[in-house]
């Protein structure tokens, strides 16, 4: 046996030896590698539109089932010690199914707007399903050796290298998908450092109503950084970021001397992050960043947002606003084990930051709210009072409680269950703190942490302004259990939230060791929304009840301008000889508050059961007693009202198997629960014509109320029973 | 109620603080050893990858003690900046969150711990682990090492392929085989490698993350009894590759045979995004370690340039004694 283990020594020997002739050369030919992606999914939604759970972008396809796979190719060379590339072809999951059969056919009119591809139905013809392979990113890094730069970049990039509140890394479908000029360099051994990068501004997303205007070519967003790290103990790094979004002038009419240029869309953002560490006690960290923004209507950037239903990644208008956070960590001072995180925070209502991290940063030390609760109906859905908004995501939603980001351009796209969610914390202030103990072999950690909000205001904090003519886009809204996770703005917001979380963490020293864990959380929230009486859309006892029909004497905050128009008055309806109205008036300041209580448990398991495979048993209990508005609010008329009692469980299964280079995964969720709804009174109950059940997924005869706008809110118990699995290969070769 | 609810949470929380006046599951300190802070430089001119996920001081190697742990020795490095924690971004195209592939609490940085326990010269193995690129000092030669990696069975796993793969290669080379009698014997050797290999090379699954600290468990049924202040140890940091790949390319040809690296980012000269920076022109032979705890006298920045390629002399590193380190 010794001798066997001396063997192997000496070959580990040689290994260490041996290593790194290959890369002795300063040239290095083209290399190839690449990755297989495959992925299955399944579940008793059934949806089959595209090979993610979720998408909110029109015409493009989200789906639940089915197997695809992607091809990734990856090449690099180095032609010599100053110059090195890298690239990266792939192809895409999207609607390529196993079942296109290769992706062939397909039906001929596949140009329609009003019948996009879904399913991959548009075969060959829509390169969604045609399993094409695109070129992704092209990096070429060059290494002068001049001592004013270290390297230069041409080419792609997730522009990680600056922060989330000004540039934050990228990645919209993958990680390459910006394209820019980056140039690095430092001086006295790194104790000074700088970055500077142009780069090109995405069209699809980076300007107001997420694009860029019809010139692109030339729009740009510039980042500037300067670093000066002394020492170990402190460092301080200043920032700018400036976007630069161009129209060609058409009061411009002579060409000879070439074509003026506007500016569509501007945003600047200063900041300075600062770090003392002065022992391994105690970490202090200060950011400071201040914005300004300026968008031009009569270029193509909207003015206003209509009604209650704006999406933008940024407010119209001249904005400007801060955000600034400082965070303290004191570790196991007291030499037992416990350490303290706390963090105070405050980002502006106007902040803007376009290139701000979209997702996959997480800005704030709170959990945060939690994904399950990601959209405003009980199922997740949208807009789901009208027939055809089925829940995307989901009755389960995503894993886990949310990450933040510093923006309302959140992004959530073509991500799957099990990913990350992302929400705005824009507007938010507060603090957290967040103690964690170690005991022996068990570990705590708690969470408490209390958020106001800079969004807190009456008419969009405006009175001078009709709601309906907002500068906030308001996406989603605020109804539901969740926030929604890119709503920053609603007209009318008196919010408070806390959040208190306890988790652990304990290894049983049994086998490879049995990793147990779980949460409690309490979320606790309230809305008084509309709090002032002036803002009550009619005047006191417009509608005198009892059968008799609304008056219609409107009660105006300003000239011109009411609440009623949003709110407006019911009508009086009769239904199986019941008369009244068809939903509750808006009389009170109360028809519109929100009350959340909220617990989730969490409950599970992990074994390492051998050296490949790892599986994990999670159970989540949540409860959320809501209320969420009554009829008179109606969820902005929107969106389906979620006040009531909602329980909610989700069973979780996870493996993970790794083969040495291939590598296997597999989530299983069992999600049920029921929703009680609440909707309170004043309002005569309907029941569900059979072109109701049809359309909005409701028994014929089932009772409920139609809105202002026709949507439909049944008044009966919903349960909820969904499974659902991915199960993924990763193969690097 | 609601307040009744919060302070369920916030109860346990002042329980934490009560909690403070007594130290409470800490063992008995084995042995601790200090190292410098700023020195996560390597030789000197070592650069972090400017990959966002690396910042100055997170690989920075204050201290390290070990502590009895019930059956077994738990120990504690402490870092100059706090660990950085997998985020629940992405890790890959398929979304598959960082933190479900990560789950030990950490991503950024391998800890190697060679220990000489019978403290006889050129009793041991004198090579570190693939990609180190370093010697360790006769004197120090170690019996056992402990590696503390992000992904610990998948680098257990790979371990044992890179140690089959080099038999392979050695065998080729030396054309030993080709009877039936040389290969059964050659296959039982190759079959005894992974259960030998456990018994030399730990990779730590009981982990903890705490502030700027990583804790880890070792059992006596690997060490052989509780780490001793009159062994020897070597302590190598060095930047976690957090990806892995099969050799399928360079098998086809189209690529380069890749160097031998366990879990562990390569060194190259200039500033790199996902490499270490600052490496030396033809530094074949340079090791891409960022930290490394020395004995008293010697200099880490010296032990590390100590390696010449023309020659093929790679650094050779010494251990550390606790028992001899003076207060």
């Amino acid at each position: 046996m010794r001798s066997r283990s001396r063997i192997w020594l000496a070959v580990l020997g040689l290994l260490g030896l041996a290593a790194g002739s290959a890369l002795a050369e300063d040239t290095q030919k083209l290399t190839w590698s690449g990755v297989d992606y495959t992925k299955f999914l399944w579940s008793t939604a059934r949806d089959s539109g595209g090979l993610y759970s979720f998408t909110t972008i029109p015409s493009e396809a989200y789906g639940n089932n089915g197997q695809g796979t992607e091809l990734e190719l990856l090449l690099s060379a180095k032609p010599s010690k100053h110059v090195e590339v890298s690239g990266r072809i792939q192809s895409r999951f999207n609607q390529n199914f196993w079942t296109n059969f290769g992706g062939f056919g397909g039906r001929s009119n596949f140009i329609d707007p009003n019948n996009p591809c879904v399913s991959g139905d548009c075969g060959e013809f829509d390169s969604r399903s045609a399993q094409y392979v695109k070129f992704r990113g092209l990096t070429v890094t060059l290494r002068p050796g001049y001592s004013w730069v270290d390297q230069v970049t041409v080419g792609s990039s997730d522009w990680g290298m600056f922060d989330p509140f000004t540039i934050g890394k990228i990645r919209y479908i993958d990680r390459d998908n910006g394209s820019g000029l980056l140039f690095q360099g430092s001086a006295a051994g790194r104790k000074f450092t700088y970055d500077f990068a142009r780069i090109s501004l995405p069209r699809l997303w980076a300007g107001p109503n997420f694009q860029t205007g019809t010139y692109h070519a030339q729009d740009a967003a510039y980042g500037l950084q300067l670093g000066f790290t002394p020492s170990s103990t402190f460092d301080i790094t200043g920032v700018v970021q400036y976007v630069n979004d161009i129209e060609v002038d058409n009061f411009d009419r002579n060409r000879d001397d070439g074509r003026d240029i506007r500016t569509r869309f501007r945003n600047t953002v200063v900041g300075a992050r600062l770090g003392v560490h002065p022992s391994s006690t105690f970490d202090i960290r200060a950011m400071y960043y201040k914005s300004s923004a300026d968008s031009i209507p009569e270029l193509g950037a909207p003015a206003n947002f209509f009604g209650l239903s704006g999406f933008s990644p940024v407010p119209a208008g001249e904005l400007s606003d801060d955000a600034i956070k400082l965070n303290v960590d004191i570790n196991d001072p007291f030499d037992n084990g416990l350490s303290f995180s706390i963090e105070a925070f405050d980002i502006g209502a106007e902040y803007v930051s376009m290139m701000a991290a979209r997702r996959e940063a997480d800005v704030l030390l709170t959990e945060g709210h939690d994904a399950a609760w990601a959209f405003p109906g009980p199922s997740n859905a949208a807009f789901g009072v009208f027939g055809g908004n089925p829940t995307r995501i989901g009755y389960g939603g995503w894993q886990g409680s949310a990450q933040q980001v510093a923006t309302i351009n959140v992004d959530n796209e073509f991500t799957d269950f099990e990913e990350p969610m992302a929400e705005t914390v824009i507007g938010w202030k507060g603090f957290t703190i967040v103690p964690s103990w170690t005991i022996g072999d068990l570990e705590l950690k708690a969470e408490y942490s209390w958020i106001d909000y800079n969004t807190n205001w009456q008419a969009f904090d405006d009175p001078s302004r009709s709601v309906t003519s907002s500068v906030f886009p308001v996406h989603e809204l605020d109804t539901g259990v969740g926030h929604n996770f890119r709503s920053a703005y609603a007209p009318f917001q008196d919010k408070e939230t806390k959040i208190a979380v306890l988790s652990g963490r304990y290894l049983i020293d049994v086998g490879r060791g049995v990793d147990l864990f779980g949460k409690i959380k309490f979320v606790d929230e309230t809305d008084k929304r509309l709090n002032e009486a002036r803002f009550l859309p009619y005047q006191a006892g417009d509608c005198p009840g009892g059968g008799g029909a609304c008056a219609g004497n409107r009660n105006f905050y300003s000239t011109g301008n009411t609440t009623a128009d949003i709110y407006g008055n019911p009508p009086v309806i009769t239904v199986n000889g019941v008369t009244g109205y068809q939903w509750k008036p808006f009389d009170s300041l109360s028809d519109d508050d929100r009350d959340l209580s909220y617990m989730m448990l969490q409950l599970g398991a992990g074994y390492q059961l051998s050296n490949r495979l790892y599986g994990s048993l999670t159970y989540e209990y949540y409860d959320a007693e809501l209320e969420d508005g009554n009829t008179a609010f109606q969820a902005y008329q929107l969106h389906e009202l979620a006040s009531g009692d909602h329980q909610k469980n989700k069973v979780m299964l996870y493996a993970h198997y790794d083969l040495g280079g291939a590598e296997f995964g597999a989530n299983y969720e069992y999600n049920f629960g029921d929703f009680d709804p609440d909707f309170g009174s004043g309002f005569v109950v309907q029941f569900a014509d059979e072109a109701t059940s049809a359309s909005n997924n409701v028994p014929v005869g089932s009772p409920g109320f139609r809105g202002r706008f026709g949507g439909w809110n049944s008044l009966e118990t919903r349960d909820f029973e969904q499974q659902r699995l991915k199960v993924f290969m990763k193969v690097r070769f | 109620m609601k307040n009744l609810r919060i302070w369920m949470v916030v109860g346990p929380l002042v329980a934490m603080l009560i909690g403070t006046a007594s130290p409470v599951g800490a063992g008995a300190k084995l042995w601790e050893l200090a190292d410098p802070r700023g020195d996560d430089h390597g030789d000197g001119g070592l650069l972090y990858p400017t990959v966002g996920d690396f910042a100055k001081g997170e690989l920075d190697v204050l201290s390290v003690v070990a502590e009895r742990e019930g059956d077994g020795t738990e120990f504690a490095v402490t870092f100059a900046r706090p660990v950085r924690t997998p985020s629940r971004g992405a890790f890959d195209a398929l979304g598959t969150p960082m933190d479900q592939v990560f789950r030990f609490g950490f991503y950024t940085f391998n800890i190697d711990l060679y220990v000489d326990r019978d403290r006889q010269p050129g009793s041991g193995g004198v090579s570190t682990l693939p990609g180190r690129k370093a010697q360790i000092a006769p004197e120090f030669a170690w019996d056992r090492a402990i590696c503390l990696t992000p992904r610990p069975n998948e680098a257990r796993e790979l371990l044992s392929k890179i140690v089959l793969g080099a038999m392979t290669e050695v065998q080729k080379a030396e054309g030993s085989g080709g009877t039936p009698e040389q290969d059964a014997a050659v296959a039982e050797l190759k079959k005894s490698v992974p259960a030998d290999l456990e018994t030399r090379v730990y990779f730590p699954n009981r982990v903890r993350v705490r502030g700027n600290t990583v804790s880890f468990f070792v059992p006596d049924s690997f060490l052989g009894a509780p780490a001793s202040p009159d062994w020897g140890y070597l302590l190598v940091v060095t930047a976690a590759d957090i990806h892995q790949e099969t050799g399928i390319g360079s098998v086809l040809g189209l690529r380069e045979q890749q160097e031998a690296r366990l879990m562990n980012l390569p060194i190259s000269p200039g500033s790199w995004r996902e490499r270490l920076g600052g490496g030396r022109e033809n530094g074949a032979l340079q090791p891409p370690v960022v930290d490394l705890l020395v004995p008293p006298g010697e200099s880490q920045e010296r032990l590390l340039r100590g390696w010449d390629a023309q020659d093929e002399r790679p650094v050779v590193l010494p251990g550390v004694v606790p028992a001899e380190i003076k207060p």
